[in-house]
């Protein structure tokens, strides 16, 4: 177990130099749909931690007894059981957010992210570093969906977190970016931008 | 060499259910937890859903008194419809909110209709659920949308106009620009709800 990476390495990998959004380019069904405005973002990003944290805490624990060729289901299994708890949570407490992201909470079940952790960490090392990586990863979601949400909201509706930021007087709403092509326009364009950092990091 | 592969092949432990043995026991565990959060927040959430039924229905029909509102559950031709009949804070009625369901041009479109005392004329729509184009179809929840249906009468059909025609009094409802099969869709689903529940508001 000594070439696997330390509790923190994991941890820093999956905000930056493994980000989920502009390294591994995972989960771009979410990325694309609910980053019309950063509330949405975040709660979207909060859901997947907690359940790739949870998610990864099972399989760490059960990584010796887990055979390896029924591995998916299990991963599979765990990561339903705590979407659809994340799912009762925010139909519970957080109606309207419920209401506003609809089926993509549900889809968090399918979100390569998460089982890809599960295979790639939680199935091969101990609980600290799966821990860490859980939420190593989650807030590089974060980071990812919230980079997007920003300018899509400010461009798309004038608001931050919902306050009025550019003021109607002098700013016309950019209706495109809340539809899908804003979506990839802005992800396009970010990528581009990290990439470009990347690259000139590189050759310093 | 041959025998011991078919003793192997016969073991009790190849046997798929054997193999499971620790799916089957998570299942059953993550069963018991989703049963126990079933339990606890299930009940939470139906009361969110009322509430959010409750909170509009003093925008669907004026002057009500949300505390005086009686639930009624109608029956026609096997179809079941739980309709709320309105009261101010004198118990004097006021009218009736009936929801209403059907597909729209992305998902189902749930509405709540608001009609007078005698069911003839519509006093607000609201809509609780709804999947369409973002910035398009979704408008429909806009109250500049909505407000057109207000005071349209119940008894025929509500028709969708295009371009800057339509009133209210001749039962017509101008489309949304680039959402012509959402407004539609809202129009109908309307239409239907009323053609089978408004002879039943008594």
């Amino acid at each position: 177990m000594n070439d696997q990476p330390t509790a923190l390495e994991r941890f820093w990998r999956g905000i930056i130099p493994e980000n989920p959004t502009y390294r591994q380019v995972l989960g771009m069904c979410p990325t694309l749909a609910v980053t019309t405005n950063v509330q949405g973002a975040i709660t979207m990003a909060a859901a997947t931690t907690f359940v790739l944290v949870c998610a990864n805490i099972m399989v760490s624990l059960l990584r010796k007894i887990i055979k390896p060729h029924l591995r998916i289901l299990v991963f599979t299994l765990t990561i339903a059981t705590f979407v659809t708890i994340a799912d009762y949570f925010l139909q519970a407490f957080m109606p309207e957010m419920s209401a506003q992201l609809g089926p993509y909470i549900p889809l968090i079940i399918v979100n390569c992210i998460i089982i890809s952790r599960c295979e790639v960490c939680a199935s091969k090392q101990s609980l600290v570093p799966a821990i860490a990586d859980g939420f190593g990863q989650g807030l590089g979601f974060l980071l990812g969906l919230c980079s997007i949400a920003v300018v899509r909201e400010l461009l798309g509706s004038g608001t931050l977190m919902g306050y009025t930021v550019l003021s109607e007087n002098f700013w016309v709403n950019c209706g495109i970016m809340i539809l899908p092509p804003g979506a990839f326009l802005t992800l396009g364009c970010l990528m581009a931008f990290f990439n470009w950092i990347g690259s000139k990091k590189q050759e310093n | 060499m041959s025998e011991e592969n078919s003793t192997r092949k016969k073991s009790w432990k190849d046997n798929y259910l054997v193999q499971a043995w620790l799916i089957l026991l998570m299942a059953a565990l993550y069963s018991a937890v989703l049963i126990l959060v079933q339990l606890n927040w299930g009940p939470i959430i139906k009361e969110n859903q009322r509430q959010a039924t409750y909170s509009q229905i003093p925008i669907l029909v004026p002057n009500t008194d949300v505390a005086n509102v009686v639930e009624k559950t109608l029956e026609k031709d096997g179809k079941k419809v739980v309709a709320y009949q309105c009261f101010d804070a004198q118990k004097n009625p006021t009218g009736w909110v009936l929801p209403a369901s059907g597909q729209g041009f992305a998902d189902v479109v749930d509405l709540l209709v608001g009609l007078d005392t005698s069911a003839s004329k519509l006093t607000g729509l609201v809509v609780i659920n709804q999947k369409e184009t973002p910035g398009l179809g979704n408008l429909i929840k806009e109250e500049s949308f909505r407000k057109q249906f207000i005071g349209t009468a119940a008894d025929q059909d509500i028709t969708v106009v295009k371009g800057r025609d339509g009133s209210p009094e001749k039962n017509e409802i101008r489309a949304l620009t680039g959402a012509t099969i959402s407004s539609q869709s809202v129009c109908d689903i309307v239409n239907n709800t009323l053609k089978t529940w408004r002879e039943e508001l008594k």
